[in-house]
């Protein structure tokens, strides 16, 4: 190495020194200080109940009991949803996505209490950037782990079906299918957002493997899944169940979902 | 003057009607209706190709989706529409009431409220389709009974009023029923309980439902000499040595099996019971008993070219049965509304 | 042996001890006030009320014949009858055969001969007059061939062209060696062409016989409580209120 370069990077090392130290300051200035923390939605809910430490939750929203995911242990206290309860409840920020409980959060705001609104990530690219200021938030300084590569040409990867309730099919330019890309697999639609299913083009041209996510309970939503002519034609090949919710929102778990994919792949290869 | 030939002359176009014995007719536009139906989807698949295929047990694509798709949804269309057009033909000819369908006297609601409960939280769950063709039987046949018990075979505004109150308490139990389901999609299936729909249905769905439709058409056919009788009222019916009380229960059971199984695999599909005998009753020179088996027939090729008509129209958010039904039937309600006003009383 | 015997028929406070005998031939007329339980009778005649007493026919009890044989034996044209639909004459006396399960045409167009209703039989109910209907619902019970007919207020809302057209076609089907009861408001009528009449008071049949015996003054006015003049000599008897 010449001196040119010796001489950057020890001002590489005084800079991040410098800036390393800045954020200590700041982190200690900043949100960690929030102890009573509300959420007013479900994908804020599964957030806090991954990064927040109980105490500082107070309370989470009503919606987080409709589904049961593994990554929210334990119990967690809710409120009910009303202005009246949420103020009671004294909180010292509430937490919510951009397009949730717009009216409810206008109140809160015009009440004086402390709203911060998050963008919900639309893509993978910012879930980082979301997971980071959310943790942020809540002072936890946990590291959040890279997306694994996207494999550049994949016209021959074996393409995967998303299913959900009702027979809607899940398309491109949503994030379900960058994580299904990200897992090795080509989506078996090529329009983009959700889109109702035709069974009889299912049958003439069937996925290589199909993931469906619904609810368990009856109802005339599972009929599509559950028809008896789709079961013939995925009888020989692989499926997967994603628990009801987890397309819910993006979030850490997003990893685990990629994971699961993945396995799938593997498990598709090996047939 | 003479009477006779002017009279002639009026009813002629009617006399004409009934000179056409219409049933086989009726067989063969059905028989057109379900090839018709059987060619609808939106892959070109030959039929012919796909039913050998399946009668020979040769799994192909074209067998699964003639066999597996095709044609539950047809038979489905065709059962259900026999079911209420000959359920309504029966409650006609009951209550002397051109009124009287399943959807209007309140039975159709019954039933899909019974179904539903079952349906939505799994009650014996272990018996299956079974028991939820059974809650919507004893549904169909509670609104019946109460509705009977109500308006008996008053006047038939009467018999439609009672019908009214008790579809407006069903519907409303059926929504608190889908609003605590555990689903979270239940409630968006309101919709099809109180509108139908035939898709998306496996030939298991007709396993019960065909035997149910041949239970409440026999037990209604047994009873053809007291619809024809009661024509001129329930004395002259027992005078005549008909078992009238006996045989109106049987007439209501028959019709809470039709209706009950229909209902709790395809939701209330208004409306046909009601269209199906009125258009066909100058056919059979008004009599109730020559009405049961050309409704049926009609009431299967009505729904089935309903639901022909669904898959015809651009695809997206699916229109149900029942709205197109309701658009036919509805004017012909306030007509035959009309018409009653003006009549002898 | 009389056609129909019945002995202390009672049906709960309308009829009350009510005996009578009807004879083959006989045209039996159940005259009294409104309410005096004339329907009633006949109803239980037919089957259509509970009744305690006997009846019985050419002395078999009537309880131990199904609800068919009953229907076979004893016809009835109620007070009020109306077609729900409207149906071809033809066809509503076609119903008439329902007690016998079949659709003779002789016997159908021999009871719409009776009737005089053959020039209409394929009209509709509903187009007829009030007077056409009246011989239409007469002939539906001729179709079944009843031994006893039991008519109840046939000629009520009827003129009296038709009036008579109707007593005419009851008197010859006694004739034929049946038996007919006919309940009537108008005692002229029931004088003309009655041979024996039941007057009923308040459920009880008070008078018992022939015309002459029965359409007293007294009694018409012991049990009507108006001022009536009879005139049995006149040819058509007469019998009115003063």
């Amino acid at each position: 190495m010449n001196v040119n370069a010796l001489r950057n990077m020890n001002n590489n090392h005084v800079s991040r020194l410098i800036l390393i130290i800045l954020m200590c300051f700041s982190s200690l200035l900043q949100a960690s200080n929030y102890k009573r923390i509300v959420s007013l939605d479900l994908c804020s809910d599964w957030m806090l109940a991954s990064y927040a430490d109980r105490s500082q939750v107070t309370a989470l929203s009503p919606l987080l009991n409709n589904y049961q995911v593994d990554w929210v242990k334990g119990e967690w206290p809710t409120h009910d949803g009303s202005l009246e309860q949420i103020l009671a409840l004294e909180p010292d920020v509430v937490v919510t996505g951009e397009y949730n409980a717009r009216v409810l959060r206008e109140r809160l705001m015009e009440l004086g209490v402390q709203v911060e609104v998050f963008s919900l990530p639309q893509s993978l690219s910012s879930l980082r950037d979301y997971i980071l200021q959310f943790l942020s938030l809540v002072g936890n300084k946990t590291k959040v782990p890279g997306l694994p590569d996207l494999i550049d040409n994949n016209s021959n990867a074996p393409r995967l079906l998303l299913l959900g309730a009702n027979g809607i099919g899940t398309g491109t330019e949503t994030l379900e299918h960058e994580v299904l890309l990200r897992a090795g697999w080509r989506n078996y639609l090529t329009s983009t957002g959700y889109g109702k299913l035709d069974l009889e083009q299912l049958i003439i041209d069937p996925p290589d493997a199909v993931s469906w996510s619904a609810p368990t309970s009856a109802a005339l939503a599972n009929m599509f899944i559950e028809h008896p002519a789709l079961k013939k034609v995925m009888r020989d090949k692989s499926s997967h169940n994603m628990a009801f919710g987890n397309w819910q929102c993006a979030g850490p778990w997003t990893w685990q979902q990629i994971q699961q994919l993945t396995a799938l792949r593997k498990q598709w290869q090996k047939k | 003057m003479d009477l006779a030939t002017n009279s002639t002359i009026n009813s002629f176009t009617e006399t004409m009607a009934e000179k056409i014995n219409i049933t086989p007719w009726l067989f063969v536009v059905l028989v057109l209706v379900t090839w018709w139906s059987l060619g609808q989807g939106s892959v070109p698949v030959s039929v012919i190709d796909g039913l050998l295929d399946w009668f020979s047990a040769t799994t192909s694509k074209e067998a699964l989706i003639i066999a597996e798709i095709r044609l539950p949804r047809t038979l489905l269309a065709l059962a259900v529409g026999a079911a209420l057009g000959m359920s309504g033909a029966a409650l006609q000819g009951l209550l002397r009431n051109p009124l009287a369908e399943p959807g209007l006297v309140g039975a159709s609601q019954g039933a899909a409220l019974g179904a539903a409960t079952v349906f939505y939280f799994g009650i014996f769950a272990a018996a299956g389709t079974l028991a939820i063709t059974v809650a919507g039987l004893l549904g169909a046949m509670l609104a019946l009974l109460l509705m009977l018990s109500l308006s008996g075979t008053g006047r038939p505004s009467l018999v439609i009023l009672a019908g009214l109150a008790i579809s407006t308490i069903a519907g409303a139990a059926l929504a608190v029923v889908l609003n605590f389901a555990p689903n979270p999609y239940a409630m968006q299936e309101l919709v099809f309980w109180l509108l139908g729909s035939v898709s998306n249905r496996g030939l298991d769905s007709l396993i019960i439902l065909i035997p149910a439709l041949l239970i409440g058409g026999i037990i209604i056919w047994t009873q053809r000499p007291l619809l024809a009788a009661l024509s001129l009222g329930e004395q002259v019916a027992a005078s005549m040595g008909m078992a009238v009380n006996r045989g109106s229960r049987l007439v209501v059971l028959g019709t809470a099996i039709l209706v009950g199984a229909s209902v709790s695999v395809a939701g209330n599909i208004g409306f046909v019971g009601l269209l199906v005998p009125h258009l066909l009753r100058p056919f059979t020179g008004y009599r109730p008993d020559q009405l049961l088996m050309p409704s049926a027939l009609a009431g299967a090729i009505l729904v089935c070219a309903a639901d022909i008509f669904v898959r015809l129209l651009p695809f997206g958010q699916e229109l149900k049965l029942g709205v197109l039904t309701s658009l036919l039937g509805a004017p012909l309600f306030i007509w035959i509304v009309i018409r009653e006003s003006k009549r002898w009383p | 042996m009389a056609l129909i015997t019945t002995k202390l028929l009672t049906v709960d406070t309308r009829v009350k001890d009510v005996s009578v005998e009807l004879h083959r031939g006989e045209v039996l007329g159940l005259i009294g006030p409104n309410g005096a339980g004339k329907s009633t009778f006949l109803h239980a005649l037919v089957g259509l009320e509970r009744y305690t007493g006997s009846v019985e026919s050419d002395g078999e009890a009537l309880e131990t014949y199904s609800r068919t044989q009953r229907a076979r034996l004893i016809g009835l044209q109620p007070q009020a009858v109306s077609s729900a639909w409207p149906i071809t004459v033809k066809d509503v006396v076609t119903l008439g055969r329902l007690p016998w399960g079949d659709e003779d045409e002789g016997i159908i167009n021999g009871a719409m001969q009776c009737a005089d209703i053959n020039n209409f039989s394929e009209r509709r109910v509903d187009h007829l007059s009030g007077g056409e209907r009246a011989r239409v619902w007469l002939a539906r019970v001729l179709a079944g061939q009843p031994q006893v007919f039991l008519a109840d207020e046939p000629v009520a809302n009827l003129d009296i062209h038709f009036q008579l057209s109707v007593m005419d076609v009851l008197k010859n089907y006694a004739a034929q060696y049946h038996g007919v009861i006919v309940a009537l408001h108008d005692l002229s009528l029931a004088a003309r062409y009655c041979d024996k009449l039941c007057l009923l008071k308040e459920g009880e049949c008070i008078a018992l016989g022939t015309p002459a015996e029965v359409l007293t003054e007294s009694l018409l006015r012991s049990v009507y409580g108006v001022e009536v003049e009879v005139d049995l000599e006149r040819q058509p008897p007469v019998v009115l209120p003063k």
